[in-house]
């Protein structure tokens, strides 16, 4: 791309009103991450893939309603299953709804987009910083560090686990089923894993709760963005939910201010947390560490 | 939301936070249903999940039938697999009930000759210091199917 051409599609990138990006990138997110059965994912792609195709449509209520039905039909469906992602994907649809019949639309969707953020990172910091007997004290990260499979790359980069190290632990946790003492288990916790876990809860607490204060206190408007960009490329580049994190993404722009920058870099993540999701790039680094 | 155009009409000004306030409803009752009925904390909408090992991956649901002789493990039937899940997600009396009542109806062999179904839910936790997991018992419900079925 010429610099001329990227400078004219920058420019109209930031002409673009806030309010029209956080809808396309709102029906972009339910496109890519529609549902998993089909009743599920054939009314949600079919009324994100009009919204997209039919600009007029978007900027409906109606569509919105439907979208909000839609999804919240699959927390309903499924209900207790469905992960928390999925209930924010229908309030947002909901509030796109509300906000779209308010008088000032634009501001409103702003004010309830950064309201959403804060109460989600409010309750996150709730859970993990009183509610939850096993985060403060580091347990969390450390036993997830050792035997939850979405985090075995991590753990291998940086908590001192190998493959051959994940086996020998799944052989000592089942002698230990057969009834083996732990302590004659065999089962190891490298000190680098014990150490990267401390350091996952600490930045953990701090960047959830900063951006629960970010949000709701009004005097927080400096940081909000780059805290929110923040979180989402560190996070989500070790857990693999992007559905939440293009969501999250959505909620920035929509509250975000006009300047180009902040669009910039939410537009950046979202995309960065495609290539998280989508390109192996973790399980070639830890074999690269491994070998 | 805005006070610019504050003459118009209340509902208008309104339907903006309804979102906002269902978030916070969900979140409230999802902390409630944890403490109360032990949902998992990172199921029912309240964000608590990555907050705790006791997640659904870290229970699991027994279930046995009683009768005359030694208690029998009846497996969970493959198509009631998902109804288990949620079982162990939210462990509810009646969610148990119904539950012990169902596999009795889609499993008579596994229940011949046995008076009453027990279904239990169990998760796992960990030692804060060496992380030991040890088992422990959530909920546990027994329904009477009468004088031994079969």
């Amino acid at each position: 791309m010429s610099g001329g051409r990227a400078a004219s599609w920058l420019r109209e990138l930031a002409e673009i009103d806030r309010r029209v990006l956080a809808v396309r990138v709102t029906l972009l997110l339910l496109l890519l991450n529609p549902g998993l059965g089909w009743s599920e994912r054939v009314p949600v792609l079919i009324l994100a893939g009009a919204g997209l195709l039919a600009p007029g449509l978007a900027s409906r209520p109606g569509l919105w309603l439907a979208l909000c039905v839609a999804t919240g039909w699959r927390v309903v469906q499924g209900w207790p299953l469905s992960d928390n992602h999925d209930y924010l994907t229908s309030l947002w649809c909901l509030a796109l709804a509300t906000c779209l019949v308010a008088e000032t639309p634009r501001p409103a969707l702003a004010t309830t987009a950064r309201w959403m953020l804060g109460l989600t990172f409010l309750f996150a910091t709730l859970w993990k910083g009183v509610l939850s007997p096993d985060f403060v004290d580091g347990t969390f990260f450390r036993v997830t560090l050792l035997e939850d499979d979405r985090f075995t790359n991590f753990a291998i980069v940086v908590g001192g686990m190998s493959d051959a190290l994940f086996d020998a632990n799944d052989e000592a946790l089942a002698r230990h089923a057969e009834g083996v003492p732990w302590d004659e288990s065999g089962f190891v916790e490298p000190t680098a894993g014990r150490r990267a876990a401390g350091l996952l809860t600490a930045y953990t607490l701090a960047i959830e709760g900063g951006l629960a204060v970010a949000f709701l206190w009004p005097g927080g408007a400096r940081i909000r963005d780059a805290l929110l960009v923040l979180f989402a490329v560190s996070t989500f580049s070790v857990a693999s939910v992007a559905g939440f994190g293009w969501l999250l993404m959505a909620l920035g722009i929509a509250q975000c201010d006009e300047r180009l920058a902040p669009r910039l870099a939410y537009l950046g993540a979202f995309f960065l947390i495609l290539v998280y999701e989508w390109v192996p790039w973790s399980d070639a680094l830890a074999r690269s560490v491994q070998s | 939301m805005s006070r610019a155009g504050s003459g118009g009409p209340r509902w208008r000004r309104l339907a903006p936070w309804l979102a906002p306030a269902a978030l916070v409803a969900i979140a409230l009752h999802q902390i409630a249903l944890a403490h109360l009925v032990d949902l998992s904390p990172w199921k029912g909408g309240g964000y608590g999940m990555f907050s705790t090992t006791d997640r659904g991956g870290a229970r699991s649901v027994r279930i046995h039938a009683l009768g005359d002789g030694p208690a029998r493990r009846v497996p969970v039937p493959p198509h009631l697999v998902n109804r288990a899940y949620r079982v162990r997600d939210l462990p509810r009396a009646s969610a148990l009930d119904a539950f012990a009542r169902e596999i009795a109806r889609e499993s008579p062999d596994a229940v011949v000759g046995a008076r009453r179904v027990r279904v239990e839910v169990w998760r796992t936790r960990h030692d804060p210091e060496s992380l030991e997991p040890r088992r422990e018992m959530l909920r546990r419900r027994e329904v009477w199917l009468g004088e031994g079925r079969g």
